[in-house]
Formats: structure tokens, C-alpha cells, sequence
């Protein structure tokens, strides 16, 4: 009388075994050569501006990042502008809705967020180097889409999962759990409206979510690649 | 431009389906076609319900996992601060919990629970996790249908034992222990007894793993008797890790026996517990790992209810104290021989306990599960905090009422009966729930024309009702007379309102109707049950010990519904299979159930659905899982019951509670099922599961809210769901699901806004979510747009484009939400942002008008486009002109601000010019002078213009934050300003102008000259932005 369970229950496991047996470097292989990884090494500085779109509000925002690492992101909200950055060694803040026009250290997850962000070709290349571990937990449904799912244990014990869609490559959804304090946290980012610059592909939308509620939509009008950016702009200003 | 949608949608679909229009082969319907239709759980999270199973790291307490009866599992890294469901694409009821304590990612867990009430759900089988809960994987014993307890050997995590006590209401081989010795991949059963035995529950000594007890219990339930006891029933013990048993007999009683607890104490393993039902249930205690026992106690306090509370659990630290779960918790501090209730220091915990986790660090920590969720005690149980955010309540029946916002109405398994708010200020919170009536709750309805009287029912046919205002109670069950005999109604007796008028029905064996709200009943009809006394001997059920609460009633009427097409149809479905109709009223009734093609016989009837397009037309639900039989039976009749067709597909995966006609579209159905909801789009074709935010949690009823066209949706096991607007699904036709892209309409807005503060319910607290206040835009795309740009822009019809939106697009149906509001007014510049500017800043943009928009959406080359209309919110009591005056007001603020934002820039614009001027070589003293004497006067006008220290609580105020202040208060309101606001606005455009005067003047006198005393010492002069480059800039 269970029959259907069964055959469910039965699906699922070959649907584990086959997606097990593919070969994550083969995936990631397809995917770099999809995205256009090699353009992107060779690409010095990104900046992207656009808008962030919350409950309806715009934001202009613009985001600058400089090999090897540095990163400077700037929203106006409301005639005030927060700024975030790192510039390889310290990652700080201006944040005038927290009261202060002061530079402020940033740090934990906030930092780590930042931090890889700042890293031009994502966490996925040359994973190995940067102390992350990768698995490939197999396949599962994303919004309508099939999607390999990547296990990405940080070096700092954090985990992403990457959901890359089998029929294009492209990352789709990544879903990063952060632990502070012995809590756990999780957020998702769906990605969307990709993009070709300069020989290499990136997502122009991305919807942020918490608990599984959109906090955040950033859609990007332009990107520009190898823009001359001066590195005093990441480092952390004196307080006024 | 206008096009009317109609059109555009045609013209939509022939651009993207190509010169074949229609596909000839039907579209398969998977879940991912309802696209971003999601669920929206609203609770109620304030009684919670059943918790079945607690585990929690002995290393660090407040790491723990909630296995629930039927709404999974949860985990919690503080202690029950939050909770997170984990298991929520799985099987959703819980046997058994368990974290291996020397690697805290490994979970394993058994579905089904083991407390085998007739309200039960089922299980699918063992799963475990090695990643903390992110993922499972079902790990066999599909079959077992519920587990008891799981054990991992403390030295080989790939050891794993498995109680399965098995099929509740059949027999079945797949039971007893079992145990894995390579980490769950293949199973071996140590300890079978046969198909009517199952394990009830086991334990292995701390010290010595291969010394392994356990407990068989033969037991059987059906729709209408449950039998606990049986020659099966035994205490084993094993010294060999399972492989050769013996059952313990000395000491312990002789005769039969039922279920049986045993537990070995943690403090030493040589003292061992077990409460063994018998005739004379005892609790009994060794000393001696089981050669020898003593009774201790044969009190009610061990012997009720076995098949809800069987358990013992002995203190951690202390071998003299052990704990009784049960109506109660108990405690014996003498080893076994006294108990008394736990609590003292308050003591508030929900009756009906299952499961006890004690800190083995610091015995005095606890958490207790309960048929009313779980509970944290830090003092042995005296005292109790509730974990208020574990919204696993299980509705048996769910309706609504017209207020707006809307109720949704139900009754809980041993909680009672409730009504909450669809949506309330700052989300749907514990405390918006009204409680009514006693008991355990079932069907619970407003009258249609005075919401304020509320029928309620607890179990067993007691029908009440409630007036809300005074929280009156009166009971208006009908009740036994000579001419009718014993009455016999169900555990979740049927009542229905007919769905033209208040006429109330209730069925016992008999259809009873009033017209009076239960003031007095009409007998509509004869005993339209099978009537057959094997089945009404209630009195004996529960085998060993009697346990007759009316959860056994049976041979009752289950389902009444009055056809809303003509009252004089009425549909009858009854717990032992009949089904019958009647066309006068209840004059003559025909039992039509032989003429169901495929129906075993004297199946349930779950529900009956009278279809609203056509009068003879019904569909129902037949439900087998009592008698072993989880099969879909869902069937259609369009002739008054002659002739039905079978709608079940291979897609359903269980047994089905509820099935419903939508109100507008008869080709969409919805089915309430064991593992969750489906929806058809073409009458019972094929079926598909509806998955967004909503788990596999059965859905026993469900009701669409006419004017609002929400699905309701009553879990058992997650509380209420409410599936917001509809209407898209009904737009699903084959057409649309071949298309490309096509719009879709949406329904007229509703009384939506729930505006205003709502006190935030901290982290410890469920809150359901409100549905969004912004406007979608819905649109159905066959398949995904991941590469190349695709954008979604609003012109208003006068082709001003008003803004951008993201899409962020997927299969099926998209939905892009709008919140009509303009950008807020540019304000000066300043990094300080006091108190006032915050107050503007809430009250954000202008709102646009009512009337007609256009979408167009660019996908790479392609255009589609759409009219349509915002609507005002009919239920705010503002008029028309009231709205428009205070627009006016509001725009005035708005110019004001944008204007002090345009003088801010002039004048920074001088400054600028000024202070880079500093360092020109040529310039002349009286320059100089001059060009400071400006630089002072700016500066200080600058400070009269808005407020530049940081910290946003100095109580500073200029004329920035005076606007803006004024600004944000008016955008509060939606009606007209008040007379004080008008004043004020007049006062601050005074300020305003007289402040641009000011800068006017002082540019005027010295601008010129310094300007061309600078362009000659070999500056860049002064420029300065003009207002259409300020506005241009937007």
C-alpha cells in the first residue's frame, strides 16, 4: 500500500548515487570556462555601481575591488552615505545611521564577509590554496532549475553551498551559514541577469534573503574593469 | 498609451508559442510551476503541540533537537532561544531523536511517532544526518511506519540499534529491534517476536554495550477499538550484543502483558527500571542488571494510559531519584517507591508528557516535550519556561470569518479552540490568538451574520458556543431521546454551516440541522451509518487497561456539506464508509458508496466538497490509514452520486484528508494530504505537489477565502497557512503554461495594510509573517532567464518612467513586487542624522495615486507590456479630497526639502569654490578679505540650515530638520492634515524662502566680484549648479 513512498524514497537515492559519481573538478572546470575565469584573472580592479533596492527604496551604491584583496563599498541611504572596507589588512566602517561619521573596525562575520569579498575570482578558484574543503553533495531543485550542489567548508569553518545549474554552469543560488558564538546564521543569494564584461560573465542582480524573506535586491547598471583606483580609498581614515 | 491586458496576453502568447499556438502534448505540472506562490505560516505558536522526542548534547545542554508528532524536527544551538525546523523535506512525524554524543554532527532520527493515539501520523523509516541537520539521508526501514528509540553504540558510532515498534493499525514484519553495524547501510533484526509486536523500547548499559534490554509490546488500533496486550508483549535482555536473547520473567507478572518501558540508570548500570502494563501495571526496579526485581509502586501514576506514557526515567546522578512522565511529570526521590508531581515553584507545564532529557553535568536542567510543546526547567523540574516560538500546532479543522482582516477559526489536538487575526500589526503574534470553549478542539465557526458567536466543539459530539464579547460558554449539542436512542458522534464530530445561510448541521449517527444557532435541532434524517455494533464497543477499548475517551467513537457521521447551489442537497460522508446524498432536504437519502469504482468497502470518508458550478456535482476523499490502507481515494461525481471517477494519480503519495473546488476555476483542485498539499490544474488530471515554504505537513483542512481568494490551510502538525491570493493558479491553463512569458491578473486589492507599530516579539517568539504590502507584479515564464539582461520598468500613462525594478526570474510563476511609493526628497547633506531626520526618513516617498500603470518587462530583445491599476485601500475611512489634501500638503514639504536641498548645494557649491581658492598666489588682500568674509557668512547661514554634529540625540533642530520633521509627520497620514501641521508648513516655507533671500542676497553683492577676482588670480572662478541640473540629476 506504501508503494509510492517507496519509489520516492527509492528515486532519491539514485538521484544521491549518480550526482555523487560526477567529477567535481570536471564541474568546475566547465564552470570557470563558462563564467570566463581566465578574462577575470586578468582583470586588476573591478567597479560595479547600481542600485541596492530595500522595501522599495533605492540605494545607489558602488563597489570598487583591487588585487589582491582590497574592497570599498559605499551606499547612499537618505542623504547618508555608510561606507565598507578592507584594504588586505583592516576592515572598517562609516556608518552614519550608528550615530558616528567616525571610522569604525569591523569584525567577525561582518569582516570575513567583506574580507571575501574582496577577493576578485570568488571563493571557488583555487579553493585548495585557501584552505577550503569542496564537496559535491549531488543534485537538487532550484526554483525550477536543476543544480549541483557544492559544499564549500571554509577555512574559518563557515560553509557555503553553492547551487550551480547543471544545464549552464552558472551559480544560481549560494547559501552561507555563519556560526558566531556557537549560533548559526544563514542567508541566501539568488543570482540572476548575467551579464557578459569584458569576455567574462557575472551576475547584474542579486536578491539577498534571510529566512527565507527578500532583505535586499542589488542590481548593478555598469561594470567596469581596470579602472585606475588609487589604494589610499580602501585604507581607514583618521577620525574627524 | 493603454493596451488592454487582454490583448497583451494574446499577443504574448503568440509570440512565444509560436505559429502552433497551443502545444499539442499537455505540460507537465511539477511544484517549481508555481513559481514564487508561496505559503506564509501565521501559527499559532502559544500552546505549541505535541513534542514527541528531545535529544541534547550531554557536553553542551543547550545544543538540542526537537522531534515533534507531526512538524518535524528542530534544532536549537541555545538552548530553545531559537528554533530552526531542520527535517522540513522529509517525513514531518517524529519517533525518535538522537545526537551521537562523541560527534555532535551525526543525528540520527526515526519518523513515526510511538504514541500511538488514534490521531497519530505515520513515518517513512530511519534518516540520518553527519552535517549537523543540513542534510538527510533516509537510511532504510521504510516500513517500520514508527520508531521508538534509537541507540548508538558509545565506542562505534557505525553501531546503531532501532526500536521499530511497526504498523499501528496492521500487521506487518518490519518491527521489532534492529541494528546496524555499518552505519545504517544494511540492517539486521536481532529481536522479532512477530507481526503484531513491535519494540517499545530499549537501552543498553552505559558500561558494557553488549548488554542491551528490551521491551515488546503487542498492540493494534483500529478505526473503532484499540487493543493494547497480547502474548507478544515481554522484557528481553541480551548480553551479546544481540545475537542470542532472554526474555526476564522472574519477578515480573506472569499473565499478559502490554507495553513495556525499561531504562537502564546512567549513575549505575546495575539498577534497572521498568513499568510493565499488565492488569495490575507496575513499576519495578533491579538491582542486579535484571536477575532479580522488586515492585515498587502500582499507583495510577504508573499505570495510566501505557500507550501515551509508558516511559521511566532515571536520574543521570542520582540512582535514588526517578521521573514518571506522564498526565503529569512525577518524581520519586526514593527510588521508585513515592511520587509526586515535580513542580511547586510555579509549575505551570502543559499536561501529557513524552520525553525527559537531563543534564548529566547539572541534574537540576531538563527539558520536558509535552502535547503542548516543550518546556526548560533549570530547578528539577519545579519550574518551567515554555519555548513560545515552536508553531507545531495540529489543527484538525480550519474555517474563516468576513472581519477584516479576516480569522482563520480551529480546534487543536488537546489544545482547545482558537481564532487568530490572517494579519495584525507588526505580524501575526502569540498574542493575537483568542482561545474558546474547553477541551481538545475541532471544528470551530463564526456565524455568517454576527462573527461575534462562535461554534466550538471538544471531543466526542460536545458541540458549544461562544459569544466572543463576554466569552459565554452554552452548550447545544443535540442529545439522546427515546425515539433516537444513544446518540453516537465521532472524536471529531461533524458540524458544518450551510454556505447560503446560518443553518447549522451536526451528525451523529442521525444528520441534526437548527436555524435557530442550536437552539433547537431537526432530525433531517435516519441512522445513516452502517450501524454495526462490532464496531460501538467502545466501553472495551484499549485492551489491558480501558482507555475509552471517545478517540475509538466509530460508526458516525464524519462529513456534512449543503450543496451552495441548491440547500436541498445535501452531502453525508461517514466514518465506516457510506456516503450518502439527499436531493428534498433530508427527506430520502440514497447511499451511493457502492457506486465508487476502486473503494474498499466501509472506507472513511475524510471529506465531501459540493461542487459550486454545477448542482449533483461532488468530490470526496476517502481516507484508508486505519485500516492499513494509505492509497489516494479521491473521487468526482457530476450526477448526484451515480457514477464517479477516480481522481488519484500516481503523484499522490498518501492517504487524503480534504479535497476543494476552487470558487472561480472548476478545473483547479486542491488536496489536503498526509505529506503535504497538491493542487491540479485540470480537474483531477494531474496533480502536483504545492511545496513553496510549506513542508510535507498534513493538511487536513483547507477553506479559500472568498473575498480576499486566499487557501487556508489547516495543518496538523504546523499550525495555520495561509497561501496569499490565488489567483494566478487559476490563470494556469495549458495556454499559459506553453508560454514564454504571459501577465497575469491578480486580485483587487483588499483590505491589506496593517499599518502602524506592532511591539516586536523578540527572538524567543514565533511571529507569522504579514503579507507583503507591496504590489506584485505577476507573471508566469515557462522556463528561467539566467543570461542577458532582463528588466522590469513602471511608466505612468503619461510615459514617465517611474522606476526600475529587479527580476530575479525563475520557472513558473514570477512575482516582482512594487511598493508604489516615489523616492523620498533629496535633503541637505550631513553626516549627523538626528531624531527628526529619522522621523522623515519613516515616512519615506510620496505614495502614487490611485489609477493606471504600465509594466514593461525587456527580456534581451523582447517587450512585454501590461496596464495596470493601483487602487486606494477601500477600508480607510478617508475620502478622496481628504487624500488629495493631504497629497497637496505633503508635496509642499516634499518642495521644501528638495528646495533647501538645491540652497545646501549653492552654497556648497560657493565653498568649495572658496576654500580651493585658498592657496592662489595672486590673490589681493582685499580679495582675500572679501572671499572670507563670504566663506564666514555661508558658514553660518549653513548652520542655521541643518544640523552637522554627529549623534543623532543631541536634540539639535534647523530649519533641515524642522522640514523634515513636518515632512515625516504628514506621511503618517493618509487623511487630511491637521490645522497645525497646515500652519506649521506655512511658517517653515517662510523660513525657507527668506533663508534663500538671504543666500540670494549675499551671492548677489559678492559673488560676481570674487568670482572675477579669482578667474584673474588664476583660479577656476565659482560655479555654480542650476536648478535644472539639481533636478536633472534624479
Amino acid at each position: 500500500m506504501k508503494k509510492n513512498i517507496f519509489i520516492s524514497i527509492i528515486v532519491a537515492f539514485v538521484a544521491i548515487s549518480v550526482s555523487s559519481a560526477q567529477d567535481l573538478d570536471k564541474i568546475l572546470d566547465k564552470h570557470f570556462e563558462t563564467i570566463g575565469q581566465k578574462k577575470l584573472l586578468k582583470v586588476k580592479t573591478i567597479q560595479a555601481t547600481g542600485k541596492a533596492v530595500m522595501m522599495g527604496m533605492d540605494s545607489p551604491f558602488k563597489m570598487i575591488s583591487k588585487r589582491p584583496n582590497k574592497i570599498r563599498v559605499t551606499v547612499e541611504f537618505q542623504g547618508a552615505q555608510i561606507i565598507q572596507a578592507y584594504d588586505g589588512e583592516t576592515a572598517w566602517m562609516i556608518n552614519p545611521m550608528m550615530g558616528s561619521a567616525d571610522p569604525i573596525d569591523v569584525t567577525g562575520p561582518e569582516a570575513d564577509g567583506l574580507i571575501e569579498s574582496g577577493d576578485l575570482d570568488g571563493q571557488l578558484w583555487n579553493y585548495k590554496e585557501k584552505g577550503h574543503q569542496l564537496e559535491l553533495e549531488g543534485t537538487e531543485e532550484v526554483d525550477g532549475s536543476e543544480a549541483y550542489v557544492l559544499k564549500l567548508t571554509k577555512k574559518n569553518g563557515n560553509i557555503d553551498y553553492y547551487y550551480m545549474e547543471t544545464e549552464s554552469y552558472l551559480i544560481l543560488k549560494l547559501k552561507s551559514k555563519t556560526m558566531m558564538n556557537g549560533s548559526e546564521t544563514e542567508a541566501e543569494g539568488l543570482f540572476s541577469n548575467y551579464q557578459d564584461v569584458n569576455g567574462y560573465i557575472m551576475a547584474f542582480t542579486i536578491e539577498q534573503k534571510y529566512g527565507g524573506q527578500t532583505a535586499m535586491t542589488i542590481m548593478m547598471d555598469e561594470v567596469k574593469t581596470n579602472v585606475e583606483v588609487d589604494d589610499s580609498i580602501f585604507s581607514k581614515p583618521a577620525n574627524n | 498609451m493603454r493596451l488592454p491586458v487582454s490583448l497583451v496576453i494574446a499577443v504574448a502568447i503568440l509570440l512565444s508559442a509560436g505559429s502552433d499556438g497551443i502545444s499539442q502534448t499537455q505540460i507537465k505540472v511539477t511544484s517549481s510551476t508555481f513559481g514564487r506562490i508561496q505559503a506564509r505560516q501565521i501559527g499559532p505558536a502559544l500552546m505549541s503541540g505535541r513534542v514527541t522526542s528531545v535529544d541534547a548534547l550531554q557536553s553542551n545542554p543547550l545544543h538540542v533537537y526537537i522531534g515533534t508528532a507531526s512538524g518535524g524536527l528542530w534544532k536549537s544551538t541555545n538552548g530553545g532561544v531559537i528554533v530552526k525546523p531542520v527535517f522540513d523535506k522529509h517525513t514531518l512525524s517524529i519517533g525518535a531523536v538522537t545526537i551521537d554524543q562523541q560527534r555532535p554532527d551525526t543525528v540520527w532520527v526515526g519518523t513515526g511517532e510511538s504514541w500511538t493515539r488514534n490521531s497519530v501520523s505515520i513515518g517513512t523509516g530511519v534518516y540520518k544526518s553527519t552535517d549537523g541537520g543540513e542534510k538527510w539521508k533516509p537510511m532504510g526501514l521504510e516500513n517500520s511506519e514508527r520508531i521508538s528509540r534509537i541507540v548508538i553504540h558509545p565506542e562505534n558510532p557505525d553501531i546503531v540499534y532501532v526500536a521499530a515498534l511497526g504498523h499501528l493499525w496492521g500487521a506487518g514484519e518490519e518491527r521489532g529491534l534492529f541494528k546496524t553495524e555499518d552505519g545504517g547501510n544494511t540492517w539486521t533484526r536481532i529481536l522479532y517476536v512477530d507481526e503484531h509486536t513491535g519494540c517499545s523500547d530499549f537501552d543498553m548499559d552505559p558500561e558494557n554495550p553488549e548488554i542491551l534490554y528490551a521491551g515488546m509490546w503487542t498492540f493494534r488500533r483500529t478505526a473503532w477499538d484499540f487493543n493494547s496486550g497480547g502474548s507478544g508483549s515481554g522484557l528481553y535482555k541480551s548480553v551479546d550484543g544481540g545475537v542470542s536473547w532472554e526474555e526476564l520473567k522472574t519477578d515480573l507478572p506472569a499473565g499478559e502483558k502490554g507495553r513495556v518501558a525499561i531504562r537502564v540508570s546512567p549513575a549505575d548500570p546495575n539498577y534497572l527500571y521498568t513499568i510493565i502494563e499488565s492488569d495490575q501495571t507496575a513499576l519495578y526496579r533491579s538491582k542486579n542488571k535484571g536477575t532479580s526485581w522488586e515492585m515498587l509502586n502500582q499507583s495510577p501514576t504508573i499505570a495510566e494510559r501505557p500507550f501515551y506514557f509508558c516511559l521511566i526515567i532515571p536520574d543521570p546522578v542520582d540512582t535514588s531519584r526517578v521521573y514518571k512522565p506522564g498526565t503529569y511529570l512525577y518524581v520519586s526521590e526514593d527510588g521508585g517507591r513515592k511520587f509526586r508531581n515535580t513542580s511547586f515553584a510555579g509549575g505551570n507545564i502543559h499536561p501529557d508528557i513524552h520525553d525527559l532529557w537531563i543534564s548529566e553535568a547539572d541534574n537540576r536542567y531538563m527539558y520536558a516535550a509535552t502535547d503542548g510543546g516543550l518546556y526548560v526547567s533549570n530547578d528539577f523540574g519545579s519550574s518551567w519556561r515554555h519555548l513560545r516560538n515552536l508553531p507545531v500546532s495540529q489543527f484538525y479543522k480550519v474555517s474563516v470569518d468576513m472581519e477584516k482582516p479576516y480569522n482563520v477559526y480551529g480546534g487543536l489536538q488537546d489544545n482547545g479552540s482558537w481564532a487568530g487575526p490572517s494579519r495584525s500589526y507588526g505580524g501575526i503574534r502569540n498574542h493575537d490568538w483568542q482561545e474558546f470553549g474547553i477541551g481538545d478542539g475541532f471544528s470551530v465557526h463564526t456565524d455568517p451574520d454576527d462573527h461575534n458567536i462562535v461554534y466550538w466543539q471538544m471531543q466526542g459530539g460536545l458541540f458549544g458556543q461562544t459569544d466572543k464579547r463576554y466569552q459565554s460558554m452554552r452548550l447545544i449539542a443535540p442529545m439522546e431521546t427515546e425515539e433516537t436512542g444513544k446518540l453516537r458522534f465521532n472524536w471529531d464530530a461533524a458540524i458544518s454551516m450551510s454556505p447560503t445561510s446560518n443553518t447549522v448541521y451536526v451528525g451523529a449517527q442521525y444528520l441534526y440541522k437548527s436555524n435557530d444557532r442550536g437552539n433547537s435541532w431537526t432530525r433531517i434524517s435516519p441512522d445513516l451509518t452502517t450501524n454495526n455494533p462490532e464496531k460501538q464497543q467502545q466501553e472495551e477499548s484499549g485492551g489491558l487497561t480501558v482507555d475509552n475517551s471517545t478517540a475509538e467513537n466509530h460508526t458516525t457521521i464524519f462529513c456534512i456539506a449543503e450543496s451552495a447551489l441548491d440547500d436541498k442537497v445535501i452531502w453525508v460522508g461517514t466514518d465506516d464508509g457510506n456516503f450518502q446524498v439527499t436531493s428534498d432536504g433530508g427527506k430520502s437519502w440514497t447511499n451511493v458508496v457502492a457506486n465508487i469504482p476502486g473503494l474498499p468497502k466501509n472506507t472513511w470518508c475524510s471529506s465531501v466538497y459540493p461542487g459550486r458550478f454545477k448542482t449533483g456535482t461532488a468530490y470526496a476523499t476517502f481516507d484508508g490509514h486505519r485500516s492499513d490502507d494509505i492509497t489516494p481515494y479521491v473521487y468526482k461525481t457530476t450526477d448526484y452520486g451515480s457514477t464517479w471517477k477516480s481522481l488519484a494519480s500516481e503523484e499522490i503519495k498518501s492517504h487524503c484528508y480534504k479535497i476543494l473546488e476552487d470558487l472561480v476555476n472548476p478545473d483547479l483542485l486542491f488536496l489536503g494530504t498526509e505529506f503535504g498539499l497538491y493542487v491540479s490544474l485540470d480537474g483531477g488530471g494531474q496533480w502536483a505537489q504545492f511545496k513553496n515554504e510549506l513542508p510535507n505537513v498534513s493538511v487536513m483542512d483547507m477553506v479559500i477565502h472568498p473575498r480576499e481568494h486566499d487557501l487556508v490551510l489547516g495543518t496538523h502538525g504546523r499550525g495555520v497557512y495561509i497561501i496569499d491570493d490565488i489567483s494566478p493558479l487559476r490563470q494556469l491553463t495549458q495556454e499559459v503554461l506553453a508560454s514564454e512569458f504571459v501577465f497575469m491578473e491578480q486580485r483587487k486589492p483588499v483590505p491589506m495594510v496593517v499599518s502602524g507599530p506592532g511591539w516586536p516579539a523578540k527572538d524567543d517568539e514565533f511571529t507569522g509573517r504579514n503579507p507583503s504590502m507591496a504590489i506584485p507584479i505577476t507573471f508566469y515564464m515557462k522556463k528561467r532567464q539566467l543570461i542577458g539582461k532582463m528588466t522590469m520598468e513602471i511608466f505612468d500613462m503619461d510615459n514617465n518612467l517611474i522606476t526600475e525594478l529587479p527580476v530575479v526570474s525563475r520557472k513558473g510563476i514570477n512575482q516582482v513586487l512594487w511598493a508604489p511609493v516615489q523616492k523620498p526628497p533629496r535633503a541637505p547633506l550631513s553626516e549627523a542624522v538626528p531624531f527628526q531626520m529619522r522621523i522623515a526618513m519613516m515616512g519615506g516617498g510620496m505614495a502614487y495615486p490611485s489609477g493606471d500603470y504600465r509594466v514593461k518587462v525587456t527580456r534581451k530583445e523582447e517587450v512585454f507590456e501590461k496596464v495596470f491599476t493601483l487602487y486606494d485601500n477601500p477600508d480607510e475611512p478617508y475620502s478622496a479630497e481628504d487624500r488629495m489634501a493631504r497629497r497637496t500638503l505633503q508635496q509642499k514639504g516634499f518642495d521644501l526639502m528638495e528646495g533647501l536641498a538645491y540652497l545646501d548645494r549653492r552654497i556648497n557649491d560657493v565653498r568649495r569654490g572658496l576654500s580651493e581658492a585658498d592657496n592662489l598666489p595672486g590673490l589681493t588682500t582685499a580679495m582675500q578679505k572679501k572671499k572670507t568674509a563670504l566663506q564666514s557668512s555661508l558658514d553660518e547661514i549653513r548652520e542655521r540650515l541643518l544640523v552637522t554634529n554627529y549623534g543623532d540625540l543631541r536634540g539639535d533642530a534647523r530649519l533641515r530638520e524642522d522640514v523634515g520633521f513636518l515632512y515625516g509627520t504628514i506621511s503618517f497620514y493618509e487623511g487630511r492634515p491637521t490645522q497645525v501641521q497646515y500652519d506649521r508648513m506655512d511658517l517653515l516655507e517662510t523660513r525657507v524662502r527668506t533663508m534663500e533671500k538671504e543666500v540670494d542676497k549675499l551671492l548677489e553683492d559678492s559673488l560676481k566680484s570674487i568670482h572675477k577676482g579669482l578667474l584673474k588670480s588664476g583660479g577656476d572662478g565659482i560655479t555654480i549648479t542650476s536648478r535644472e541640473d539639481f533636478d536633472a540629476e534624479k
